[in-house]
Protein backbone atom coordinates (compact mmCIF):
# COMPACT_ATOMS: atom_id res chain seq x y z
CA UNK A 1 0.00 0.00 0.00
CA UNK A 2 1.36 3.19 -0.96
CA UNK A 3 0.98 5.62 1.91
CA UNK A 4 0.22 9.15 -0.08
CA UNK A 5 -3.08 8.10 -1.94
CA UNK A 6 -5.08 10.89 -0.94
CA UNK A 7 -4.84 14.50 0.03
CA UNK A 8 -2.54 17.49 0.07
CA UNK A 9 1.19 17.38 0.44
CA UNK A 10 1.12 18.24 4.02
CA UNK A 11 -2.39 16.12 4.54
CA UNK A 12 -0.49 13.03 3.68
CA UNK A 13 2.23 12.95 5.79
CA UNK A 14 0.42 14.15 8.80
CA UNK A 15 -0.32 10.76 10.45
CA UNK A 16 3.23 9.13 10.67
CA UNK A 17 4.75 12.33 10.99
CA UNK A 18 2.41 13.31 13.78
CA UNK A 19 3.52 10.00 15.31
CA UNK A 20 6.31 10.52 14.97
CA UNK A 21 6.91 13.98 16.50
CA UNK A 22 4.96 12.16 19.55
CA UNK A 23 7.52 9.80 19.93
CA UNK A 24 10.18 12.45 20.43
CA UNK A 25 8.07 14.52 22.76
CA UNK A 26 7.29 11.46 24.51
CA UNK A 27 11.32 10.76 24.64
CA UNK A 28 12.11 14.55 25.61
CA UNK A 29 9.21 14.30 28.57
CA UNK A 30 10.74 10.75 29.95
CA UNK A 31 14.12 12.46 29.64
CA UNK A 32 13.14 15.04 32.28
CA UNK A 33 11.23 13.02 34.35
CA UNK A 34 14.49 10.58 34.35
CA UNK A 35 16.30 13.17 35.40
CA UNK A 36 14.35 14.64 38.16
CA UNK A 37 14.64 11.04 39.79
CA UNK A 38 18.34 10.79 38.93
CA UNK A 39 18.54 14.37 41.08
CA UNK A 40 16.06 13.28 43.72
CA UNK A 41 17.98 10.07 44.48
CA UNK A 42 21.03 11.97 44.28
CA UNK A 43 20.78 15.39 45.51
CA UNK A 44 20.21 14.22 49.43
CA UNK A 45 22.66 10.93 48.73
CA UNK A 46 25.63 11.08 51.60
CA UNK A 47 28.67 8.79 52.81
CA UNK A 48 29.58 8.23 56.35
CA UNK A 49 33.48 8.95 56.80
CA UNK A 50 35.30 8.68 59.96
CA UNK A 51 38.46 10.90 60.23
CA UNK A 52 40.22 12.70 62.98
CA UNK A 53 37.86 11.21 65.82
CA UNK A 54 34.64 12.56 64.08
CA UNK A 55 32.68 10.53 62.53
CA UNK A 56 29.43 12.31 59.99
CA UNK A 57 27.49 11.92 56.96
CA UNK A 58 28.71 14.23 54.26
CA UNK A 59 27.46 14.71 51.04
CA UNK A 60 28.58 12.10 48.08
CA UNK A 61 31.12 13.17 45.76
CA UNK A 62 32.92 15.45 47.94
CA UNK A 63 36.63 15.76 48.54
CA UNK A 64 37.46 14.66 51.94
CA UNK A 65 41.05 16.05 53.63
CA UNK A 66 41.90 14.92 56.93
CA UNK A 67 43.25 16.91 59.41
CA UNK A 68 45.98 17.48 62.08
CA UNK A 69 45.60 18.75 65.68
CA UNK A 70 42.32 19.83 66.84
CA UNK A 71 41.18 20.47 62.90
CA UNK A 72 39.48 16.20 62.08
CA UNK A 73 38.63 17.05 58.47
CA UNK A 74 37.42 19.62 55.47
CA UNK A 75 34.84 17.90 52.83
CA UNK A 76 35.02 20.35 49.42
CA UNK A 77 32.17 20.32 47.03
CA UNK A 78 34.46 19.25 43.93
CA UNK A 79 32.49 22.04 41.84
CA UNK A 80 33.07 24.82 44.11
CA UNK A 81 36.23 25.90 46.08
CA UNK A 82 34.50 27.98 47.97
CA UNK A 83 31.54 25.18 49.66
CA UNK A 84 33.15 23.10 52.51
CA UNK A 85 32.46 22.06 55.47
CA UNK A 86 35.07 21.61 58.23
CA UNK A 87 34.81 19.40 61.50
CA UNK A 88 36.79 20.17 64.77
CA UNK A 89 37.22 19.02 68.11
CA UNK A 90 38.97 21.70 70.40
CA UNK A 91 39.79 21.02 74.05
CA UNK A 92 38.45 23.88 75.81
CA UNK A 93 40.76 24.24 78.39
CA UNK A 94 38.35 24.62 80.76
CA UNK A 95 36.95 27.91 79.72
CA UNK A 96 33.12 28.26 78.63
CA UNK A 97 31.84 27.43 75.15
CA UNK A 98 30.92 31.30 74.28
CA UNK A 99 35.01 31.73 75.12
CA UNK A 100 35.62 28.89 72.61
CA UNK A 101 33.67 30.39 69.59
CA UNK A 102 35.29 33.93 71.12
CA UNK A 103 38.67 32.32 70.88
CA UNK A 104 38.18 30.76 67.10
CA UNK A 105 36.36 33.83 65.97
CA UNK A 106 39.93 35.61 66.52
CA UNK A 107 41.75 33.17 64.78
CA UNK A 108 39.77 33.10 61.39
CA UNK A 109 40.26 37.34 61.65
CA UNK A 110 43.47 36.94 61.79
CA UNK A 111 43.74 34.33 58.76
CA UNK A 112 40.81 35.30 56.60
CA UNK A 113 40.84 38.64 54.14
CA UNK A 114 38.62 40.85 54.84
CA UNK A 115 36.84 39.00 57.67
CA UNK A 116 33.46 40.61 59.17
CA UNK A 117 31.45 38.89 62.30
CA UNK A 118 27.73 38.81 61.38
CA UNK A 119 26.72 37.16 64.59
CA UNK A 120 26.86 35.47 67.47
CA UNK A 121 23.87 33.54 69.27
CA UNK A 122 23.07 30.50 71.11
CA UNK A 123 21.47 27.68 69.27
CA UNK A 124 20.22 23.86 70.17
CA UNK A 125 22.07 21.68 67.88
CA UNK A 126 20.09 18.20 67.88
CA UNK A 127 18.80 18.91 71.56
CA UNK A 128 22.33 20.67 73.00
CA UNK A 129 22.93 24.12 73.40
CA UNK A 130 25.78 25.59 70.91
CA UNK A 131 27.06 28.53 70.09
CA UNK A 132 26.42 30.02 66.49
CA UNK A 133 28.93 32.34 64.84
CA UNK A 134 27.67 33.68 61.48
CA UNK A 135 30.25 35.97 59.37
CA UNK A 136 31.51 36.71 56.39
CA UNK A 137 34.94 37.22 54.13
CA UNK A 138 36.53 37.16 51.10
CA UNK A 139 38.24 34.84 48.96
CA UNK A 140 41.13 35.58 47.10
CA UNK A 141 42.25 33.90 43.48
CA UNK A 142 45.41 34.48 41.33
CA UNK A 143 46.56 38.21 40.49
CA UNK A 144 43.96 39.62 38.51
CA UNK A 145 40.66 37.89 39.11
CA UNK A 146 38.10 39.59 41.66
CA UNK A 147 37.79 38.27 45.15
CA UNK A 148 35.00 36.33 45.85
CA UNK A 149 32.77 36.82 48.70
CA UNK A 150 32.06 33.78 51.27
CA UNK A 151 29.62 33.53 53.76
CA UNK A 152 30.39 31.04 56.74
CA UNK A 153 29.08 29.91 59.90
CA UNK A 154 30.79 28.05 63.02
CA UNK A 155 28.66 25.82 65.58
CA UNK A 156 30.04 25.33 68.43
CA UNK A 157 28.35 22.11 70.85
CA UNK A 158 29.97 20.14 73.91
CA UNK A 159 31.29 16.97 73.62
CA UNK A 160 32.02 15.37 76.51
CA UNK A 161 35.08 16.99 78.46
CA UNK A 162 35.86 18.52 74.45
CA UNK A 163 33.77 20.75 71.86
CA UNK A 164 32.88 19.33 68.45
CA UNK A 165 33.04 22.68 66.03
CA UNK A 166 31.58 22.57 62.68
CA UNK A 167 31.54 24.91 60.08
CA UNK A 168 29.94 25.76 56.69
CA UNK A 169 31.20 27.94 54.42
CA UNK A 170 29.80 28.54 50.44
CA UNK A 171 29.68 31.31 48.00
CA UNK A 172 27.51 34.13 49.44
CA UNK A 173 25.02 33.99 46.56
CA UNK A 174 24.01 30.28 47.61
CA UNK A 175 24.52 30.12 51.10
CA UNK A 176 20.88 29.81 52.76
CA UNK A 177 20.05 27.34 50.04
CA UNK A 178 22.92 25.16 51.29
CA UNK A 179 21.80 25.36 55.18
CA UNK A 180 19.66 22.20 54.79
CA UNK A 181 22.26 20.07 53.55
CA UNK A 182 24.49 21.65 56.43
CA UNK A 183 22.15 21.00 58.78
CA UNK A 184 22.27 17.19 57.96
CA UNK A 185 25.62 16.97 58.01
CA UNK A 186 25.41 18.78 61.85
CA UNK A 187 22.60 16.20 62.59
CA UNK A 188 25.02 13.22 61.51
CA UNK A 189 28.30 14.20 63.44
CA UNK A 190 29.39 12.62 66.22
CA UNK A 191 33.04 12.60 68.16
CA UNK A 192 34.18 9.52 68.57
CA UNK A 193 35.48 7.82 71.96
CA UNK A 194 38.82 8.47 71.93
CA UNK A 195 40.89 5.07 71.83
CA UNK B 1 2.99 -4.39 -10.85
CA UNK B 2 0.95 -2.03 -9.61
CA UNK B 3 0.02 1.27 -11.49
CA UNK B 4 1.65 3.97 -10.01
CA UNK B 5 0.44 6.70 -12.18
CA UNK B 6 -2.81 6.25 -10.63
CA UNK B 7 -0.92 7.81 -7.51
CA UNK B 8 0.11 11.39 -6.53
CA UNK B 9 3.61 12.13 -6.02
CA UNK B 10 3.93 12.15 -2.54
CA UNK B 11 5.62 16.03 -2.82
CA UNK B 12 3.92 18.16 -5.66
CA UNK B 13 1.13 15.88 -6.23
CA UNK B 14 1.45 15.27 -9.91
CA UNK B 15 1.57 11.75 -11.07
CA UNK B 16 3.69 9.21 -9.25
CA UNK B 17 6.46 7.40 -11.26
CA UNK B 18 9.05 5.57 -8.55
CA UNK B 19 8.34 4.10 -5.36
CA UNK B 20 10.54 4.21 -2.53
CA UNK B 21 9.47 2.28 0.43
CA UNK B 22 5.70 3.12 0.58
CA UNK B 23 5.91 6.20 -0.66
CA UNK B 24 5.21 7.13 -4.39
CA UNK B 25 7.58 10.12 -5.81
CA UNK B 26 7.31 11.27 -9.68
CA UNK B 27 10.36 12.10 -11.71
CA UNK B 28 11.51 15.59 -11.08
CA UNK B 29 11.38 14.36 -6.26
CA UNK B 30 11.92 11.07 -6.83
CA UNK B 31 15.55 12.18 -8.66
CA UNK B 32 15.59 15.19 -6.02
CA UNK B 33 15.36 12.48 -3.03
CA UNK B 34 18.22 10.28 -4.10
CA UNK B 35 20.24 13.15 -5.13
CA UNK B 36 23.04 13.98 -3.17
CA UNK B 37 25.49 17.37 -2.85
CA UNK B 38 28.23 16.25 -2.45
CA UNK B 39 29.94 19.65 -1.21
CA UNK B 40 27.66 19.26 1.68
CA UNK B 41 30.19 16.64 3.19
CA UNK B 42 33.56 18.95 1.51
CA UNK B 43 31.46 22.36 3.25
CA UNK B 44 31.43 20.47 7.03
CA UNK B 45 35.08 19.31 6.83
CA UNK B 46 36.39 22.56 5.69
CA UNK B 47 34.52 24.23 8.55
CA UNK B 48 36.16 21.67 10.85
CA UNK B 49 39.35 22.99 9.44
CA UNK B 50 38.55 26.48 9.73
CA UNK B 51 37.62 26.30 13.56
CA UNK B 52 40.52 24.14 14.38
CA UNK B 53 42.43 27.34 12.53
CA UNK B 54 40.59 29.36 14.51
CA UNK B 55 41.75 28.02 17.74
CA UNK B 56 45.44 28.34 16.84
CA UNK B 57 44.84 32.04 15.82
CA UNK B 58 43.29 33.00 18.49
CA UNK B 59 45.78 31.14 21.19
CA UNK B 60 48.72 32.77 19.31
CA UNK B 61 46.95 36.58 19.74
CA UNK B 62 46.12 35.40 23.45
CA UNK B 63 49.95 34.91 23.57
CA UNK B 64 51.52 37.83 21.97
CA UNK B 65 49.08 40.12 23.39
CA UNK B 66 49.02 38.60 26.93
CA UNK B 67 47.95 41.07 29.72
CA UNK B 68 47.27 44.11 26.89
CA UNK B 69 44.02 41.69 25.82
CA UNK B 70 41.40 42.44 28.92
CA UNK B 71 38.50 44.66 29.97
CA UNK B 72 36.10 45.65 26.77
CA UNK B 73 37.88 44.84 23.72
CA UNK B 74 38.92 41.40 25.26
CA UNK B 75 34.96 41.04 25.66
CA UNK B 76 33.58 42.32 22.29
CA UNK B 77 36.60 40.04 20.46
CA UNK B 78 35.10 37.01 23.08
CA UNK B 79 31.65 37.88 21.76
CA UNK B 80 32.74 37.65 17.80
CA UNK B 81 34.58 34.99 18.56
CA UNK B 82 31.46 33.40 19.83
CA UNK B 83 29.63 34.22 16.61
CA UNK B 84 32.33 32.49 14.19
CA UNK B 85 31.41 28.92 13.71
CA UNK B 86 28.08 29.63 12.57
CA UNK B 87 29.19 32.57 10.41
CA UNK B 88 31.76 30.37 9.19
CA UNK B 89 29.33 27.59 8.47
CA UNK B 90 26.76 29.80 7.04
CA UNK B 91 29.20 31.54 4.49
CA UNK B 92 30.90 28.11 3.40
CA UNK B 93 27.77 26.97 2.90
CA UNK B 94 26.26 29.14 0.33
CA UNK B 95 29.59 29.66 -1.44
CA UNK B 96 29.64 25.69 -2.19
CA UNK B 97 25.55 25.61 -2.45
CA UNK B 98 24.90 28.41 -5.35
CA UNK B 99 23.81 26.09 -8.08
CA UNK B 100 20.81 24.96 -6.38
CA UNK B 101 20.74 26.79 -3.14
CA UNK B 102 18.59 26.49 -0.20
CA UNK B 103 16.43 29.26 0.38
CA UNK B 104 18.54 31.39 2.76
CA UNK B 105 15.52 32.29 4.73
CA UNK B 106 15.09 29.01 5.53
CA UNK B 107 18.43 27.80 6.57
CA UNK B 108 19.07 31.13 8.80
CA UNK B 109 15.54 30.80 9.76
CA UNK B 110 16.14 27.62 10.95
CA UNK B 111 19.68 28.74 12.69
CA UNK B 112 17.40 31.46 14.30
CA UNK B 113 14.82 29.44 15.98
CA UNK B 114 17.65 26.87 17.45
CA UNK B 115 18.84 29.66 18.86
CA UNK B 116 15.54 31.40 19.82
CA UNK B 117 14.81 27.98 22.15
CA UNK B 118 18.21 27.50 23.03
CA UNK B 119 17.54 30.83 25.15
CA UNK B 120 13.99 30.48 25.61
CA UNK B 121 14.09 26.83 26.44
CA UNK B 122 17.02 24.87 26.82
CA UNK B 123 19.10 26.94 28.68
CA UNK B 124 16.76 27.96 31.34
CA UNK B 125 15.30 24.35 31.55
CA UNK B 126 19.18 23.19 32.44
CA UNK B 127 20.13 25.67 34.32
CA UNK B 128 17.08 26.71 36.92
CA UNK B 129 14.40 24.06 36.41
CA UNK B 130 16.84 21.05 36.94
CA UNK B 131 19.71 22.88 38.39
CA UNK B 132 22.20 20.25 37.02
CA UNK B 133 25.24 22.27 38.67
CA UNK B 134 23.86 21.82 41.93
CA UNK B 135 23.81 17.96 42.00
CA UNK B 136 26.05 16.59 39.52
CA UNK B 137 28.78 15.63 41.52
CA UNK B 138 31.56 13.67 40.52
CA UNK B 139 30.18 10.31 41.02
CA UNK B 140 30.74 8.90 37.30
CA UNK B 141 27.07 7.11 36.27
CA UNK B 142 25.48 10.24 37.75
CA UNK B 143 27.47 12.30 34.92
CA UNK B 144 26.69 9.94 32.31
CA UNK B 145 23.11 9.48 33.05
CA UNK B 146 22.50 13.22 33.22
CA UNK B 147 24.90 14.40 31.12
CA UNK B 148 22.65 12.22 28.28
CA UNK B 149 19.26 12.84 29.59
CA UNK B 150 19.49 16.13 30.25
CA UNK B 151 22.50 18.01 28.84
CA UNK B 152 22.04 15.96 25.40
CA UNK B 153 18.43 14.89 24.98
CA UNK B 154 17.86 18.75 25.40
CA UNK B 155 19.08 20.28 23.04
CA UNK B 156 18.89 17.34 20.59
CA UNK B 157 15.03 17.41 21.02
CA UNK B 158 15.27 21.44 20.20
CA UNK B 159 16.85 20.98 17.03
CA UNK B 160 14.52 18.60 16.13
CA UNK B 161 12.08 20.94 17.08
CA UNK B 162 13.62 24.04 15.52
CA UNK B 163 13.63 21.80 11.84
CA UNK B 164 10.04 20.19 12.83
CA UNK B 165 7.98 23.37 12.98
CA UNK B 166 9.50 24.80 10.29
CA UNK B 167 11.45 24.25 7.24
CA UNK B 168 10.15 19.87 7.52
CA UNK B 169 6.77 20.47 6.33
CA UNK B 170 7.83 22.64 3.45
CA UNK B 171 8.77 21.05 -0.09
CA UNK B 172 11.87 22.77 0.03
CA UNK B 173 12.73 19.65 2.34
CA UNK B 174 12.99 16.98 -0.57
CA UNK B 175 16.57 15.55 -0.75
CA UNK B 176 18.61 13.04 1.17
CA UNK B 177 21.18 15.97 2.86
CA UNK B 178 18.56 18.76 3.65
CA UNK B 179 18.20 17.27 6.41
CA UNK B 180 21.54 17.63 7.42
CA UNK B 181 21.88 21.13 6.12
CA UNK B 182 18.86 22.44 8.22
CA UNK B 183 19.64 19.73 11.58
CA UNK B 184 23.82 21.75 11.40
CA UNK B 185 22.02 25.17 11.20
CA UNK B 186 19.94 24.15 13.86
CA UNK B 187 22.52 23.01 16.12
CA UNK B 188 24.60 26.15 15.26
CA UNK B 189 22.03 28.21 16.65
CA UNK B 190 22.04 26.59 19.97
CA UNK B 191 25.88 26.31 20.45
CA UNK B 192 25.92 30.33 19.71
CA UNK B 193 23.66 31.17 21.82
CA UNK B 194 25.88 28.84 24.79
CA UNK B 195 28.52 30.32 23.30
CA UNK B 196 27.41 34.24 23.84
CA UNK B 197 26.18 33.15 27.47
CA UNK B 198 29.89 31.85 28.39
CA UNK B 199 31.33 34.98 26.93
CA UNK B 200 28.98 37.44 28.78
CA UNK B 201 29.37 34.68 31.83
CA UNK B 202 32.49 35.40 32.03
CA UNK B 203 32.27 39.33 31.60
CA UNK B 204 35.31 37.75 28.85
CA UNK B 205 37.61 35.53 28.92
CA UNK B 206 40.86 34.03 28.05
CA UNK B 207 40.94 34.34 24.21
CA UNK B 208 42.84 30.95 24.16
CA UNK B 209 40.05 29.24 26.67
CA UNK B 210 37.41 30.94 25.24
CA UNK B 211 38.19 29.95 21.53
CA UNK B 212 38.25 26.35 22.73
CA UNK B 213 35.10 26.47 24.40
CA UNK B 214 33.63 28.36 21.61
CA UNK B 215 34.29 26.01 18.80
CA UNK B 216 34.45 22.39 20.60
CA UNK B 217 30.75 22.94 21.43
CA UNK B 218 29.70 24.22 17.95
CA UNK B 219 31.71 21.24 16.50
CA UNK B 220 29.42 18.58 18.85
CA UNK B 221 26.33 20.14 18.92
CA UNK B 222 26.70 21.57 15.09
CA UNK B 223 27.55 17.94 14.32
CA UNK B 224 25.27 16.10 16.52
CA UNK B 225 22.46 18.52 14.39
CA UNK B 226 23.38 17.42 11.18
CA UNK B 227 22.77 13.63 12.21
CA UNK B 228 19.29 14.53 13.83
CA UNK B 229 18.15 16.29 10.33
CA UNK B 230 19.53 13.23 8.63
CA UNK B 231 17.22 11.04 10.48
CA UNK B 232 14.51 13.52 10.15
CA UNK B 233 15.03 13.16 5.82
CA UNK B 234 14.89 9.72 6.26
CA UNK B 235 11.19 9.91 8.38
CA UNK B 236 9.80 12.49 5.48
CA UNK B 237 11.62 10.73 2.57
CA UNK B 238 12.45 7.01 2.73
CA UNK B 239 9.52 5.76 4.18
CA UNK B 240 11.21 4.98 7.98
CA UNK B 241 9.79 3.47 10.51
CA UNK B 242 7.55 5.84 12.65
CA UNK B 243 10.13 5.76 15.74
CA UNK B 244 13.09 6.63 13.28
CA UNK B 245 13.25 10.63 14.03
CA UNK B 246 12.90 9.52 17.94
CA UNK B 247 16.06 7.07 17.31
CA UNK B 248 18.04 10.37 15.95
CA UNK B 249 17.31 12.58 18.55
CA UNK B 250 18.25 9.08 21.27
CA UNK B 251 21.18 9.01 19.53
CA UNK B 252 22.32 12.66 19.03
CA UNK B 253 21.41 12.98 23.35
CA UNK B 254 23.68 9.69 23.72
CA UNK B 255 26.31 11.04 21.59
CA UNK B 256 26.41 14.97 23.41
CA UNK B 257 26.32 12.97 26.65
CA UNK B 258 28.85 10.94 26.06
CA UNK B 259 31.18 13.84 24.75
CA UNK B 260 30.05 15.72 28.30
CA UNK B 261 31.41 13.15 30.03
CA UNK B 262 34.67 12.74 28.34
CA UNK B 263 35.55 16.04 28.44
CA UNK B 264 34.35 16.43 32.14
CA UNK B 265 36.95 13.79 32.82
CA UNK B 266 39.75 14.48 30.58
CA UNK B 267 39.41 18.25 31.96
CA UNK B 268 39.65 17.96 35.43
CA UNK B 269 42.79 16.35 35.25
CA UNK B 270 46.05 18.81 36.05
CA UNK B 271 48.29 17.33 33.06
CA UNK B 272 49.90 19.55 31.18
CA UNK B 273 51.87 19.30 27.90
CA UNK B 274 55.20 22.08 26.95
CA UNK B 275 53.45 24.04 29.84
CA UNK B 276 50.35 24.34 28.65
CA UNK B 277 47.14 22.73 30.40
CA UNK B 278 46.30 19.72 28.42
CA UNK B 279 42.79 19.12 29.20
CA UNK B 280 41.02 21.58 26.85
CA UNK B 281 43.05 20.50 23.93
CA UNK B 282 42.35 17.27 24.48
CA UNK B 283 38.26 18.25 25.00
CA UNK B 284 38.88 19.59 21.53
CA UNK B 285 40.10 17.18 19.88
CA UNK B 286 37.66 14.93 20.84
CA UNK B 287 35.13 17.38 19.76
CA UNK B 288 36.71 17.51 16.18
CA UNK B 289 36.82 13.60 16.01
CA UNK B 290 33.04 13.29 16.78
CA UNK B 291 32.22 16.03 14.32
CA UNK B 292 34.62 14.37 11.72
CA UNK B 293 33.35 11.21 12.60
CA UNK B 294 29.63 11.98 12.22
CA UNK B 295 30.27 13.74 8.68
CA UNK B 296 32.23 10.19 7.89
CA UNK B 297 29.64 8.09 8.78
CA UNK B 298 26.34 10.26 7.14
CA UNK B 299 28.63 10.50 3.97
CA UNK B 300 28.63 6.49 3.95
CA UNK B 301 24.89 6.24 4.64
CA UNK B 302 23.49 8.62 2.58
CA UNK B 303 25.95 7.03 -0.05
CA UNK B 304 24.83 3.41 0.50
CA UNK B 305 20.67 5.07 0.87
CA UNK B 306 20.77 6.56 -2.21
CA UNK B 307 22.38 3.43 -4.36
CA UNK B 308 19.83 1.13 -2.90
CA UNK B 309 16.98 3.52 -3.24
CA UNK B 310 17.94 4.20 -6.88
CA UNK B 311 17.95 0.30 -7.42
CA UNK B 312 15.02 -0.43 -5.64
CA UNK B 313 13.17 2.85 -7.88
CA UNK B 314 14.30 1.56 -10.88
CA UNK B 315 14.14 -1.95 -10.48
CA UNK B 316 10.42 -0.69 -9.99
Amino acid sequence: MIATSTGSWSASIRQPQAASALLVALLAAAGILATLGLRAMTEGATVTIAQGGVSAAVPDGWRVKPGSGDLAFIVTDPRSADLEYVARVINPLGVPLATVATQQAAVKEALLTGYVPIDTTEVTVAGTSGIRVRYAFLATGPAGTVPRLVRGMDLYVPAGDRVLGLTYESPAAGHEDGLDQFYRFVGSARVEAAS
Amino acid sequence: MPDLTATPCRVCEQPATHRMGNYALCEHHFALATRERPHVWRTQLIAIGALLALVVVATLVSTFAGQDLAGAPLFVIGLLVALIPAAVWLTLFYREDRVEPEPRRLVVGVFALGAVLAAAVGVPLLGDVLQLGRWVGTNLPVQVFANILAVGLVPAVIIFAAVRTTVYGSSEFDEATDGVIYGTAAGLGYATVLNVGLIVDAGGANLSFASIHVVLTALTVGGVGGLIGFFMSGQKLRSKPVWWSAAGVATGAILIGSYVTIRTVVSTGTATILGVLAGPWVGLILAALLAGAITAVLTRTVRSEIARATTIGVAE
